[in-house]
């Protein structure tokens, strides 16, 4: 005798399964978010490489904390959350986060061009914002898309403030200037 | 643009952007979780140990123990037969066990202090043994004379309750037996009248074998997609692949539970015994993904172990079949928990079952004795089965279960 049922049929029994440990669960959590997910690590990481493994850390931790979401606010932006915290210990492990040596060969000042964004696809835009110089990438992605205050940048990555402020103007120049190319 | 402008349209942009995650991904974080797993195990084994000692440990202290050590009952063959007509072999067995029968008497004494049945069974077994032993070296006036005098000690008997009102009963049977002329020992009376009346021994231990059935059905069920061979991909057309969502459709199978199991049974009183034992438990069932990309077949096989812990309460009985309630709980723990993937990426992964399977139950079932020692049952019954963290199983899908469950009972 067969009985048919269906199972997970939203987020939050996903997320139940996934408390649970049934790899059913997290493998449909993974379905679900790891192309966005992995646009993240791309953003941050800069080469496909370094961005797998920080997807697969990520995945780790997700499964291992997921116990520990309360059901507030977004679990896609807990997930990002976690992505991004992810992204910026592998890369604080691998040193990166010191490279700004091409912190001031930027010159130039920001456009007001409207056109620019809408001429490039969004995986050439993400393909731009990899290619970006260490400094300027961790910055413009905490600012600009994570959202985080200058504040907090300067907590995370250990610098002044003006320095994130002026290190997210250079990379926004930089960003521009690569996009009309 | 203004910068805000700028920064709104990129994380847009971006937002909205799917990049796909190389193939093996996800096969590398599943291993990864894996081994996780068995890193929790290893630490966990020390504490399943602990709970096997502590069930085994409760076998013992429940009595279970003198299964093993409790003295043999006298041959079958015995029975109905006179110690004068008894071959010179088997006189000579008997004699062998004379010291054993001087303690006779020490055993009645403890069985008078009301400590358990099993006393109770090896004192008849020794009272039995005197009588013949006396028979065969002093004639039959001797045994006559042991029997009477054991069961002339009336303040050994009022001290031992109900359980001991059944012994005197068929002391004093027997005594009347002999008194009138009757040649045979307390093991041929009880063994005669059990073989004509096919009466349950609702004073003594049994030994259960079964198999159980779950013939759960499921409410609620639905089916995502009426599609008859879901498991290839190439069933997809590109207008289906547009209607399923990004997120993957799951359409999973339950089939019924089956178990086996060895329970021991141990009488309370006249009408209640007390059942613990060990089985094991199969739950197979399988999920047919769907998404756009595709989809495939997951086969999840959960083997779980349990220790039961029933009462059995007697409702009636007559000639050889009896009506009795049951109600208990179980735990159970998996033991593994494997996974097969049938798809474009086959895998095979296995891992551990972490928490333990609470369940209670109830039911009403009966039993046949299709031999003097053996009883035919069914036991249906209804369980709920609490989640307690464990994988999803038919189960944890529908908690409240039907049981169905046969077997044999050895009534020792």
């Amino acid at each position: 005798m067969t009985v048919r049922h269906r199972e997970y049929s939203n987020e939050k029994e996903v997320i139940e399964g996934c408390v649970k440990r049934d790899p059913r669960a997290q493998r449909i959590l993974y379905d679900s978010y790891s192309s966005r997910l992995f646009t993240v690590a791309l953003r941050y990481a800069g080469d496909r490489e370094r961005a797998k493994d920080i997807l697969h850390d990520g995945f780790i931790t997700v499964f291992e904390k997921i116990g520990s979401y309360n059901g507030s606010g977004s679990f896609e932006g807990w997930l990002r959350r976690i992505f991004v915290n992810t992204a910026l210990m592998a890369l604080r492990k691998a040193d990166v986060l010191k490279n700004s040596g091409e912190l001031n060969s930027v010159a130039g000042e920001f456009s007001d061009n409207p056109s620019a964004l809408d001429e490039i696809s969004s995986k050439e835009l993400l393909k731009v914002i990899a290619s970006m110089p260490d400094g300027f990438r961790m910055v413009f992605n905490m600012f600009a898309i994570e959202g985080y205050s200058h504040q907090e940048i300067a907590e995370e990555l250990n610098i002044s403030e003006s320095s994130s402020r002026s290190q997210l103007s250079r990379a926004r120049v930089w960003l521009q200037e690569r996009i009309r190319r | 643009m203004q910068e805000n402008d700028f920064d709104k349209r990129v994380r847009e942009m971006m937002e909205s952007h799917g990049e796909l995650p190389p193939a093996d991904s996800w096969n590398n974080i599943s291993s990864s979780l894996i081994r996780r797993r068995r890193g929790v195990v290893l630490r966990r084994g020390f504490g399943s140990l602990a709970a096997v000692a502590a069930a085994v440990a409760l076998f013992f202290v429940m009595g279970g123990g003198d299964l093993f050590t409790s003295k043999p009952e006298l041959p079958v063959l015995n029975a109905g037969i006179s110690q004068k007509d008894m071959p010179k072999e088997k006189i000579a067995v008997i004699e062998k066990q004379q010291p054993e029968i001087a303690d006779a008497g020490s055993a009645v004494k403890r069985f008078s202090s009301g400590k358990d049945i099993v006393a109770d069974k090896n004192t008849q077994v020794n009272v039995t043994v005197t009588a013949k032993a006396g028979d065969v070296t002093a004639g039959p006036e001797a045994a006559k004379q042991t029997v009477k005098q054991i069961v002339k000690e009336p303040a050994v008997a009022e001290n031992a309750g109900q359980k001991t009102d059944v012994n005197k009963e068929v002391k004093k049977d027997t005594k009347e037996k002999i008194e009138t002329g009757e040649k045979k020992t307390l093991e041929m009376v009880e063994y005669e009248e059990s073989v004509n009346s096919k009466r349950f021994k609702l004073n003594k231990p049994l030994l259960a074998f079964s198999t159980m059935l779950s013939p759960s059905v499921s409410s609620g069920s639905m089916e995502l997609l009426s599609r008859a061979n879901t498991g290839r991909k190439d069933l997809f057309s590109s207008m289906d692949r547009e209607q399923i969502p990004y997120e993957n459709l799951y359409d999973t199978k339950y089939m019924p539970p089956v178990s086996v199991g060895f329970q021991v049974v141990l009488p309370v009183d006249k009408r209640v015994s007390f059942g613990t034992g060990i089985n094991y438990t199969l739950l197979y069932s399988y999920t047919d993904v769907q998404n756009r990309n595709g989809s495939e077949r997951q086969e999840q096989t959960a083997h779980y172990i349990g220790v039961p812990f029933n009462l059995y309460v007697n409702i009636l009985e007559s000639k050889g079949f009896r009506l009795y309630a049951n109600t208990g709980v179980m735990l159970e723990k998996g033991l593994a928990l494997k996974y097969k993937v049938i798809g474009d990426i086959p895998e095979n992964h296995t891992q551990s079952v972490s928490g333990v399977q609470w369940s209670v139950g109830a039911g009403i079932g009966g039993e046949y004795m299709v031999h003097k020692n053996l009883g035919l049952y069914a036991d249906p019954s209804v369980s709920y089965f609490f989640p307690g963290g464990q994988p999803v199983t038919i189960r944890t899908a529908q908690p409240l279960q039907f049981k169905f469950e046969v077997g044999l009972r050895f009534h020792l």
